[in-house]
Protein backbone atom coordinates (compact mmCIF):
# COMPACT_ATOMS: atom_id res chain seq x y z
CA UNK A 1 0.00 0.00 0.00
CA UNK A 2 2.09 2.88 -1.19
CA UNK A 3 2.06 5.70 1.29
CA UNK A 4 2.98 9.36 1.01
CA UNK A 5 6.70 10.04 1.29
CA UNK A 6 6.54 11.39 4.83
CA UNK A 7 5.10 8.12 6.04
CA UNK A 8 7.00 5.67 3.87
CA UNK A 9 9.26 3.56 6.00
CA UNK A 10 10.13 0.97 3.40
CA UNK A 11 13.86 1.10 3.99
CA UNK A 12 13.39 -0.82 7.22
CA UNK A 13 10.39 -2.89 6.28
CA UNK A 14 12.21 -5.96 5.05
CA UNK A 15 14.23 -6.49 8.19
CA UNK A 16 11.45 -5.65 10.61
CA UNK A 17 8.99 -7.94 8.92
CA UNK A 18 10.90 -10.93 10.33
CA UNK A 19 10.46 -9.58 13.81
CA UNK A 20 6.75 -9.13 13.32
CA UNK A 21 6.10 -12.61 12.13
CA UNK A 22 6.94 -14.12 15.49
CA UNK A 23 3.99 -15.54 17.47
CA UNK A 24 2.45 -12.70 19.39
CA UNK A 25 -0.32 -14.31 21.43
CA UNK A 26 -1.77 -17.73 22.22
CA UNK A 27 -3.13 -19.46 19.17
CA UNK A 28 -6.70 -20.68 19.33
CA UNK A 29 -7.45 -23.19 16.63
CA UNK A 30 -11.01 -22.05 16.08
CA UNK A 31 -10.01 -18.47 15.27
CA UNK A 32 -7.56 -19.34 12.51
CA UNK A 33 -8.92 -18.70 9.03
CA UNK A 34 -7.64 -20.01 5.75
CA UNK A 35 -6.70 -17.66 2.91
CA UNK A 36 -10.13 -17.91 1.26
CA UNK A 37 -11.92 -16.81 4.44
CA UNK A 38 -9.49 -13.91 4.94
CA UNK A 39 -9.99 -12.94 1.29
CA UNK A 40 -13.78 -12.92 1.73
CA UNK A 41 -13.62 -10.71 4.81
CA UNK A 42 -11.17 -8.21 3.31
CA UNK A 43 -13.27 -8.14 0.12
CA UNK A 44 -16.25 -7.02 2.22
CA UNK A 45 -14.13 -4.41 4.02
CA UNK A 46 -12.78 -2.93 0.79
CA UNK A 47 -16.26 -2.45 -0.67
CA UNK A 48 -17.03 1.04 0.74
CA UNK A 49 -13.58 2.29 -0.39
CA UNK A 50 -13.86 0.88 -3.92
CA UNK A 51 -15.63 3.97 -5.29
CA UNK A 52 -15.06 3.17 -8.95
CA UNK A 53 -16.23 -0.44 -8.52
CA UNK A 54 -12.88 -1.81 -9.73
CA UNK A 55 -12.88 -5.59 -10.22
CA UNK A 56 -10.51 -6.60 -7.40
CA UNK A 57 -8.03 -9.39 -8.13
CA UNK A 58 -4.80 -10.38 -6.37
CA UNK A 59 -2.90 -8.11 -8.78
CA UNK A 60 -5.04 -5.02 -8.08
CA UNK A 61 -2.83 -2.24 -6.66
CA UNK A 62 -4.05 0.13 -3.96
CA UNK A 63 -2.30 3.29 -5.14
CA UNK A 64 -2.66 2.69 -8.88
CA UNK A 65 -5.83 0.71 -9.60
CA UNK A 66 -7.93 1.67 -6.58
CA UNK A 67 -6.50 5.21 -6.36
CA UNK A 68 -6.31 5.12 -2.56
CA UNK A 69 -4.90 8.28 -1.02
CA UNK A 70 -3.22 8.32 2.38
CA UNK A 71 -6.47 9.00 4.25
CA UNK A 72 -8.25 6.11 2.55
CA UNK A 73 -5.31 3.83 3.32
CA UNK A 74 -5.51 4.79 6.99
CA UNK A 75 -9.25 4.14 7.25
CA UNK A 76 -9.04 0.89 5.29
CA UNK A 77 -6.08 -0.42 7.31
CA UNK A 78 -7.78 0.56 10.59
CA UNK A 79 -10.86 -1.40 9.48
CA UNK A 80 -8.82 -4.52 8.78
CA UNK A 81 -6.86 -4.17 12.02
CA UNK A 82 -10.05 -3.96 14.06
CA UNK A 83 -11.78 -6.78 12.18
CA UNK A 84 -8.89 -9.24 12.56
CA UNK A 85 -7.54 -7.83 15.86
CA UNK A 86 -4.05 -7.42 14.41
CA UNK A 87 -1.51 -4.65 13.87
CA UNK A 88 -0.37 -3.80 10.35
CA UNK A 89 2.46 -1.37 11.07
CA UNK A 90 3.43 1.26 8.51
CA UNK A 91 6.66 -0.65 8.00
CA UNK A 92 4.60 -3.67 6.93
CA UNK A 93 2.21 -1.55 4.85
CA UNK A 94 5.15 -0.24 2.85
CA UNK A 95 5.78 -3.81 1.62
CA UNK A 96 2.19 -4.32 0.48
CA UNK A 97 1.37 -2.98 -2.96
CA UNK A 98 -1.42 -5.17 -4.21
CA UNK A 99 -4.51 -6.95 -2.91
CA UNK A 100 -2.97 -10.43 -3.04
CA UNK A 101 -0.02 -9.34 -0.87
CA UNK A 102 -2.44 -7.88 1.67
CA UNK A 103 -4.49 -11.09 1.88
CA UNK A 104 -1.28 -13.13 2.27
CA UNK A 105 0.03 -10.82 5.01
CA UNK A 106 -3.25 -10.84 6.97
CA UNK A 107 -3.60 -14.63 6.59
CA UNK A 108 -0.15 -15.04 8.15
CA UNK A 109 -0.73 -12.47 10.89
CA UNK A 110 -4.10 -13.73 12.08
CA UNK A 111 -2.77 -17.30 12.27
CA UNK A 112 -0.10 -16.27 14.77
CA UNK B 1 13.28 22.07 -17.45
CA UNK B 2 9.58 22.63 -17.99
CA UNK B 3 7.08 20.54 -16.12
CA UNK B 4 5.39 19.44 -19.32
CA UNK B 5 8.52 18.06 -20.92
CA UNK B 6 9.26 14.33 -20.85
CA UNK B 7 11.12 13.17 -17.75
CA UNK B 8 14.28 12.29 -19.67
CA UNK B 9 17.27 14.57 -20.19
CA UNK B 10 19.79 12.78 -22.40
CA UNK B 11 19.88 9.15 -23.45
CA UNK B 12 18.31 7.07 -20.71
CA UNK B 13 19.43 9.26 -17.81
CA UNK B 14 16.32 10.38 -15.95
CA UNK B 15 16.07 13.84 -14.42
CA UNK B 16 15.78 13.28 -10.67
CA UNK B 17 13.54 16.35 -10.50
CA UNK B 18 10.80 14.76 -12.61
CA UNK B 19 9.11 13.52 -9.45
CA UNK B 20 8.33 17.13 -8.56
CA UNK B 21 6.50 17.83 -11.81
CA UNK B 22 2.98 17.57 -10.32
CA UNK B 23 3.76 20.16 -7.63
CA UNK B 24 5.55 22.42 -10.14
CA UNK B 25 2.45 22.25 -12.31
CA UNK B 26 0.07 23.02 -9.42
CA UNK B 27 2.16 26.02 -8.43
CA UNK B 28 2.34 27.34 -11.98
CA UNK B 29 -1.41 26.94 -12.34
CA UNK B 30 -1.99 28.93 -9.18
CA UNK B 31 0.38 31.76 -10.13
CA UNK B 32 -0.80 31.94 -13.76
CA UNK B 33 -4.04 33.55 -12.61
CA UNK B 34 -2.11 36.54 -11.25
CA UNK B 35 -2.15 35.15 -7.72
CA UNK B 36 0.71 36.41 -5.52
CA UNK B 37 2.94 33.55 -4.36
CA UNK B 38 1.82 32.71 -0.82
CA UNK B 39 5.11 30.90 -0.14
CA UNK B 40 7.63 33.61 -0.94
CA UNK B 41 6.53 36.57 1.15
CA UNK B 42 9.35 38.82 2.33
CA UNK B 43 9.06 40.99 5.42
CA UNK B 44 11.09 44.08 4.61
CA UNK B 45 10.97 45.44 8.12
CA UNK B 46 9.67 44.00 11.40
CA UNK B 47 8.23 46.70 13.62
CA UNK B 48 7.06 44.65 16.62
CA UNK B 49 5.83 41.13 17.44
CA UNK B 50 2.54 42.04 15.74
CA UNK B 51 3.51 44.39 12.87
CA UNK B 52 5.82 44.27 9.84
CA UNK B 53 6.27 45.98 6.49
CA UNK B 54 5.36 43.56 3.69
CA UNK B 55 5.46 44.79 0.05
CA UNK B 56 5.82 48.31 1.43
CA UNK B 57 2.60 47.97 3.44
CA UNK B 58 2.19 48.16 7.22
CA UNK B 59 0.88 44.66 7.99
CA UNK B 60 -0.63 43.06 11.10
CA UNK B 61 1.05 39.72 11.77
CA UNK B 62 -1.45 36.96 12.51
CA UNK B 63 0.50 33.92 11.48
CA UNK B 64 3.84 33.88 13.26
CA UNK B 65 3.46 31.54 16.30
CA UNK B 66 4.98 34.40 18.28
CA UNK B 67 2.37 33.64 20.96
CA UNK B 68 3.87 35.52 23.88
CA UNK B 69 5.44 38.35 21.86
CA UNK B 70 8.92 37.80 23.29
CA UNK B 71 10.85 38.61 20.09
CA UNK B 72 11.22 42.29 20.99
CA UNK B 73 11.26 42.00 24.78
CA UNK B 74 13.96 44.48 25.95
CA UNK B 75 15.47 42.07 28.52
CA UNK B 76 15.62 39.29 25.94
CA UNK B 77 17.34 41.51 23.39
CA UNK B 78 19.79 42.86 25.97
CA UNK B 79 20.76 39.33 27.00
CA UNK B 80 21.37 38.38 23.36
CA UNK B 81 23.54 41.45 22.70
CA UNK B 82 25.59 40.84 25.82
CA UNK B 83 26.23 37.21 24.86
CA UNK B 84 27.15 38.23 21.32
CA UNK B 85 29.73 40.66 22.73
CA UNK B 86 31.12 38.31 25.35
CA UNK B 87 30.97 34.91 23.64
CA UNK B 88 31.02 35.70 19.91
CA UNK B 89 28.78 34.95 16.97
CA UNK B 90 28.79 31.15 17.09
CA UNK B 91 30.24 28.09 18.76
CA UNK B 92 31.56 26.32 15.64
CA UNK B 93 31.12 23.02 17.38
CA UNK B 94 28.98 20.14 18.60
CA UNK B 95 27.48 20.20 22.07
CA UNK B 96 29.63 17.18 23.01
CA UNK B 97 32.90 18.74 21.81
CA UNK B 98 33.58 22.47 21.89
CA UNK B 99 29.99 23.68 21.56
CA UNK B 100 28.76 23.78 25.15
CA UNK B 101 29.20 27.27 26.62
CA UNK B 102 28.02 28.61 29.95
CA UNK B 103 24.92 29.92 28.14
CA UNK B 104 23.85 26.45 26.97
CA UNK B 105 24.01 25.19 30.55
CA UNK B 106 22.05 28.22 31.81
CA UNK B 107 19.43 27.67 29.14
CA UNK B 108 19.00 24.03 30.20
CA UNK B 109 18.81 25.16 33.86
CA UNK B 110 16.02 27.58 32.91
CA UNK B 111 14.12 24.77 31.17
CA UNK B 112 14.47 22.38 34.11
CA UNK B 113 13.13 25.09 36.38
CA UNK B 114 10.33 26.05 33.99
CA UNK B 115 9.03 22.47 33.82
CA UNK B 116 10.11 21.35 37.30
CA UNK B 117 11.90 18.38 35.75
CA UNK B 118 15.29 16.77 36.38
CA UNK B 119 16.80 16.88 32.91
CA UNK B 120 16.79 19.21 29.94
CA UNK B 121 18.58 18.84 26.63
CA UNK B 122 18.75 21.70 24.10
CA UNK B 123 18.83 20.92 20.37
CA UNK B 124 19.58 23.28 17.50
CA UNK B 125 15.93 23.22 16.33
CA UNK B 126 12.60 21.78 17.46
CA UNK B 127 12.60 19.57 14.38
CA UNK B 128 15.89 18.05 15.48
CA UNK B 129 14.57 17.50 19.02
CA UNK B 130 11.80 15.25 17.69
CA UNK B 131 14.04 13.67 15.09
CA UNK B 132 16.72 12.89 17.66
CA UNK B 133 14.70 11.75 20.66
CA UNK B 134 12.20 9.59 18.75
CA UNK B 135 14.72 7.86 16.46
CA UNK B 136 17.08 7.18 19.37
CA UNK B 137 14.75 5.88 22.10
CA UNK B 138 12.48 3.72 19.91
CA UNK B 139 14.68 1.07 18.30
CA UNK B 140 14.36 -2.20 16.43
CA UNK B 141 11.58 -4.35 17.87
CA UNK B 142 9.97 -1.43 19.75
CA UNK B 143 6.59 0.00 18.79
CA UNK B 144 5.65 3.65 18.29
CA UNK B 145 1.92 4.38 18.57
CA UNK B 146 1.15 7.88 17.31
CA UNK B 147 -1.63 10.20 16.17
CA UNK B 148 -2.06 10.23 12.38
CA UNK B 149 -2.03 14.07 12.38
CA UNK B 150 1.42 14.27 13.98
CA UNK B 151 3.85 16.96 12.84
CA UNK B 152 6.37 16.19 10.06
CA UNK B 153 9.25 16.21 12.56
CA UNK B 154 7.58 13.34 14.46
CA UNK B 155 7.05 11.30 11.28
CA UNK B 156 10.63 11.97 10.24
CA UNK B 157 11.84 10.85 13.67
CA UNK B 158 9.92 7.60 13.13
CA UNK B 159 11.38 7.22 9.63
CA UNK B 160 14.93 7.75 10.90
CA UNK B 161 14.59 5.02 13.54
CA UNK B 162 13.93 1.31 13.29
CA UNK B 163 10.78 0.88 15.39
CA UNK B 164 7.44 -0.44 14.16
CA UNK B 165 5.21 2.54 13.48
CA UNK B 166 1.50 2.23 14.27
CA UNK B 167 -0.71 5.30 13.69
CA UNK B 168 -4.20 5.82 15.04
CA UNK B 169 -7.05 8.14 14.02
CA UNK B 170 -6.65 11.72 15.23
CA UNK B 171 -7.48 12.17 18.93
CA UNK B 172 -9.31 8.80 18.97
CA UNK B 173 -8.78 7.39 22.47
CA UNK B 174 -10.34 4.02 21.70
CA UNK B 175 -8.31 3.55 18.49
CA UNK B 176 -5.12 4.29 20.43
CA UNK B 177 -6.01 1.84 23.22
CA UNK B 178 -6.89 -0.98 20.81
CA UNK B 179 -3.54 -0.65 19.05
CA UNK B 180 -1.61 -0.55 22.32
CA UNK B 181 -3.30 -3.74 23.47
CA UNK B 182 -2.38 -5.57 20.24
CA UNK B 183 1.37 -4.97 20.61
CA UNK B 184 3.21 -8.25 21.24
CA UNK B 185 4.12 -8.92 24.88
CA UNK B 186 7.62 -7.84 25.78
CA UNK B 187 8.00 -5.18 23.09
CA UNK B 188 8.96 -1.63 24.13
CA UNK B 189 6.20 0.94 23.57
CA UNK B 190 6.32 4.68 22.95
CA UNK B 191 3.13 6.72 22.60
CA UNK B 192 3.62 10.06 20.81
CA UNK B 193 1.04 12.83 21.22
CA UNK B 194 0.90 16.58 20.74
CA UNK B 195 -0.61 19.06 23.18
CA UNK B 196 -1.95 21.36 20.45
CA UNK B 197 -2.24 20.15 16.85
CA UNK B 198 -1.09 23.11 14.83
CA UNK B 199 -3.22 22.69 11.73
CA UNK B 200 -6.66 23.06 13.32
CA UNK B 201 -5.53 24.40 16.69
CA UNK B 202 -7.31 21.61 18.57
CA UNK B 203 -5.93 20.02 21.72
CA UNK B 204 -5.48 16.34 22.63
CA UNK B 205 -7.45 14.56 25.38
CA UNK B 206 -4.15 13.99 27.17
CA UNK B 207 -5.72 13.15 30.51
CA UNK B 208 -7.29 9.95 29.17
CA UNK B 209 -4.63 9.15 26.60
CA UNK B 210 -1.69 9.44 28.99
CA UNK B 211 -3.52 7.30 31.57
CA UNK B 212 -4.27 4.59 29.02
CA UNK B 213 -0.72 4.67 27.66
CA UNK B 214 0.65 4.21 31.18
CA UNK B 215 -1.82 1.41 31.97
CA UNK B 216 -0.52 -0.40 28.92
CA UNK B 217 3.11 -0.03 29.90
CA UNK B 218 4.06 2.59 27.33
CA UNK B 219 6.37 5.55 27.71
CA UNK B 220 4.77 8.83 26.66
CA UNK B 221 6.25 11.66 24.63
CA UNK B 222 4.22 14.85 24.24
CA UNK B 223 5.15 17.61 21.82
CA UNK B 224 4.07 20.88 23.46
CA UNK B 225 5.50 23.19 20.77
CA UNK B 226 2.28 25.19 20.37
CA UNK B 227 1.25 25.33 24.03
CA UNK B 228 4.44 26.22 25.90
CA UNK B 229 4.26 29.58 27.62
CA UNK B 230 0.51 29.89 27.09
CA UNK B 231 -1.52 26.83 28.13
CA UNK B 232 -1.51 25.59 31.73
CA UNK B 233 -1.17 27.54 34.96
CA UNK B 234 2.62 27.90 34.57
CA UNK B 235 2.57 27.75 30.78
CA UNK B 236 3.95 24.21 30.75
CA UNK B 237 1.40 23.07 28.22
CA UNK B 238 -1.71 20.96 27.73
CA UNK B 239 -0.34 18.13 29.92
CA UNK B 240 -0.11 20.61 32.81
CA UNK B 241 -3.58 22.01 32.10
CA UNK B 242 -5.05 18.49 32.18
CA UNK B 243 -3.06 17.47 35.28
CA UNK B 244 -0.96 14.69 33.72
CA UNK B 245 2.44 16.34 33.27
CA UNK B 246 4.08 14.12 35.88
CA UNK B 247 3.07 11.01 33.94
CA UNK B 248 4.63 12.29 30.72
CA UNK B 249 8.10 10.80 30.22
CA UNK B 250 9.36 13.26 27.61
CA UNK B 251 8.17 16.76 26.75
CA UNK B 252 9.42 18.10 23.43
CA UNK B 253 9.35 21.81 22.78
CA UNK B 254 10.75 24.64 20.73
CA UNK B 255 12.21 28.10 21.20
CA UNK B 256 10.76 29.27 17.89
CA UNK B 257 7.24 29.95 19.13
CA UNK B 258 6.46 31.42 22.57
CA UNK B 259 10.15 31.68 23.50
CA UNK B 260 10.70 33.89 20.46
CA UNK B 261 14.03 32.68 19.04
CA UNK B 262 15.14 29.33 17.55
CA UNK B 263 16.08 25.96 19.03
CA UNK B 264 14.44 22.85 20.43
CA UNK B 265 14.49 20.84 23.61
CA UNK B 266 13.45 17.75 25.49
CA UNK B 267 12.79 17.70 29.25
CA UNK B 268 12.43 14.48 31.22
CA UNK B 269 12.61 12.90 34.66
CA UNK B 270 14.00 9.63 33.32
CA UNK B 271 16.97 8.71 35.57
CA UNK B 272 19.13 7.68 32.61
CA UNK B 273 18.20 10.64 30.43
CA UNK B 274 21.70 12.21 30.31
CA UNK B 275 23.02 9.33 28.19
CA UNK B 276 21.02 10.82 25.31
CA UNK B 277 23.77 13.42 24.92
CA UNK B 278 26.11 10.70 23.70
CA UNK B 279 23.80 8.48 21.67
CA UNK B 280 21.43 10.93 19.96
CA UNK B 281 22.88 11.66 16.53
CA UNK B 282 20.88 14.81 15.64
CA UNK B 283 22.24 16.25 18.93
CA UNK B 284 25.85 15.14 18.46
CA UNK B 285 26.46 15.67 14.76
CA UNK B 286 25.49 19.31 14.38
CA UNK B 287 26.78 22.63 15.69
CA UNK B 288 25.22 23.97 18.88
CA UNK B 289 23.11 27.12 18.99
CA UNK B 290 24.95 30.47 18.96
CA UNK B 291 25.59 32.04 22.41
CA UNK B 292 23.22 34.93 21.66
CA UNK B 293 20.38 32.52 20.89
CA UNK B 294 20.69 30.49 24.09
CA UNK B 295 21.00 33.71 26.10
CA UNK B 296 17.79 35.13 24.59
CA UNK B 297 16.05 31.77 25.09
CA UNK B 298 17.07 31.47 28.76
CA UNK B 299 15.96 35.03 29.51
CA UNK B 300 12.68 34.55 27.70
CA UNK B 301 11.92 31.21 29.42
CA UNK B 302 12.50 32.77 32.84
CA UNK B 303 10.18 35.66 31.98
CA UNK B 304 7.51 33.25 30.72
CA UNK B 305 7.39 31.69 34.20
CA UNK B 306 5.74 34.93 35.32
CA UNK B 307 3.55 35.48 32.27
CA UNK B 308 0.13 34.85 33.84
CA UNK B 309 -1.28 38.24 32.79
CA UNK B 310 -0.10 37.86 29.20
CA UNK B 311 -1.58 34.36 29.13
CA UNK B 312 -4.94 35.75 30.27
CA UNK B 313 -4.88 38.45 27.57
CA UNK B 314 -3.95 35.91 24.88
CA UNK B 315 -6.95 33.76 25.89
CA UNK B 316 -9.14 36.88 25.54
CA UNK B 317 -7.73 37.51 22.06
CA UNK B 318 -8.33 33.90 21.05
CA UNK B 319 -11.94 34.03 22.26
CA UNK B 320 -12.71 37.36 20.53
CA UNK B 321 -11.21 36.32 17.21
CA UNK B 322 -12.89 32.89 17.27
CA UNK B 323 -16.27 34.34 18.25
CA UNK B 324 -15.98 37.19 15.73
CA UNK B 325 -15.04 34.96 12.78
CA UNK B 326 -17.80 32.52 13.64
CA UNK B 327 -20.33 35.34 13.79
CA UNK B 328 -19.18 36.52 10.34
CA UNK B 329 -20.03 33.09 8.96
CA UNK B 330 -16.59 31.54 8.49
CA UNK B 331 -16.08 27.81 9.03
CA UNK B 332 -13.50 27.24 11.77
CA UNK B 333 -11.32 24.28 12.71
CA UNK B 334 -12.76 23.99 16.23
CA UNK B 335 -16.21 24.73 17.71
CA UNK B 336 -14.67 26.61 20.62
CA UNK B 337 -11.23 28.22 20.87
CA UNK B 338 -8.83 25.62 22.30
CA UNK B 339 -5.47 27.32 21.74
CA UNK B 340 -3.94 30.46 20.22
CA UNK B 341 -4.46 29.01 16.73
CA UNK B 342 -7.72 29.70 14.93
CA UNK B 343 -7.94 27.82 11.63
CA UNK B 344 -10.34 29.20 9.02
CA UNK B 345 -11.36 26.44 6.60
CA UNK B 346 -11.38 27.48 2.94
CA UNK B 347 -13.63 25.83 0.32
CA UNK B 348 -10.66 25.03 -1.96
CA UNK B 349 -7.03 25.96 -2.67
CA UNK B 350 -7.91 28.57 -5.32
CA UNK B 351 -10.27 30.56 -3.11
CA UNK B 352 -7.98 29.99 -0.13
CA UNK B 353 -5.06 31.53 -2.01
CA UNK B 354 -7.26 34.38 -3.26
CA UNK B 355 -8.48 35.05 0.27
CA UNK B 356 -4.91 34.98 1.55
CA UNK B 357 -3.93 37.60 -1.02
CA UNK B 358 -6.99 39.76 -0.33
CA UNK B 359 -6.10 39.76 3.37
CA UNK B 360 -2.52 40.72 2.56
CA UNK B 361 -3.86 43.68 0.56
CA UNK B 362 -5.95 44.63 3.57
CA UNK B 363 -2.70 44.59 5.59
CA UNK B 364 -3.03 41.24 7.35
CA UNK B 365 -0.67 38.28 7.24
CA UNK B 366 -2.01 34.80 8.02
CA UNK B 367 -0.58 31.34 7.17
CA UNK B 368 -1.91 29.57 4.12
CA UNK B 369 -1.82 25.81 4.81
CA UNK B 370 -2.59 23.36 2.04
CA UNK B 371 -2.37 19.62 1.35
CA UNK B 372 -0.39 17.50 2.04
CA UNK B 373 0.51 19.34 5.28
CA UNK B 374 -3.17 19.56 6.27
CA UNK B 375 -5.51 16.85 7.58
CA UNK B 376 -8.27 15.67 5.22
CA UNK B 377 -6.68 17.63 2.35
CA UNK B 378 -8.14 20.90 3.62
CA UNK B 379 -6.97 24.36 2.65
CA UNK B 380 -6.70 26.51 5.75
CA UNK B 381 -6.00 30.10 6.66
CA UNK B 382 -4.29 29.66 9.96
CA UNK B 383 -4.36 32.55 12.38
CA UNK B 384 -2.04 32.48 15.37
CA UNK B 385 -2.63 35.14 17.96
CA UNK B 386 -0.08 36.97 20.06
CA UNK B 387 -0.36 38.24 23.64
CA UNK B 388 0.80 41.58 22.23
CA UNK B 389 -2.19 41.93 19.88
CA UNK B 390 -4.39 44.61 21.39
CA UNK B 391 -8.16 44.17 21.68
CA UNK B 392 -8.46 46.93 19.01
CA UNK B 393 -6.16 45.04 16.65
CA UNK B 394 -8.38 41.98 16.94
CA UNK B 395 -11.38 44.12 15.92
CA UNK B 396 -9.37 45.55 12.99
CA UNK B 397 -8.51 41.97 11.95
CA UNK B 398 -12.20 41.00 12.01
CA UNK B 399 -13.02 43.96 9.74
CA UNK B 400 -10.33 42.82 7.28
CA UNK B 401 -11.69 39.27 7.27
CA UNK B 402 -15.21 40.55 6.63
CA UNK B 403 -14.20 42.70 3.63
CA UNK B 404 -11.90 40.06 2.12
CA UNK B 405 -14.37 37.23 2.72
CA UNK B 406 -17.16 39.15 0.96
CA UNK B 407 -14.90 40.16 -1.93
CA UNK B 408 -13.85 36.55 -2.55
CA UNK B 409 -17.37 35.26 -1.96
CA UNK B 410 -16.63 32.98 0.95
CA UNK B 411 -19.10 34.60 3.35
Amino acid sequence: MTLPARRALDKHAAETLCHNTRPSRPVFEDTIMDRAEVDARIRALIEPFNKKAVDVTDATTFAGDLEFDSLTVMDFVAGIEDDFDIIISMNQQAEIENYGQLVDAVTTMQAE
Amino acid sequence: MQADQPPVLTGDTPDLFSKFDPIIKMREGLLAGGQADPFSLVMEKVLSPTRAICNGRDTILLGTYNYMGMTFDPDVIAAGKKALDEFGAGTTGSRVLNGTYQGHRECEDALREFYGMDHAMVFSTGYQANLGIISTIAGKGDYIVLDIDSHASIWDGCALGNAEVVPFKHNDIEAMEKRLKRIPAGAGKLVILEGVYSMLGDIAPLKEMVRIAKENGAMVLVDEAHSMGFIGEHGRGVAEAQGVLEDVDFVIGTFSKSVGTVGGFCVSNHPKFEIMRLVCRPYVFTASLPPSVVATAATSIRKLMHGAEKRAHLWENSRSLHGGLKALGFTLGTDVPQSAIIAVIMPDLERGAAMWEALLHEGLYVNLARPPATPANMTLLRCSLCAEHSAEQVQTILGMFERAGKAIGII
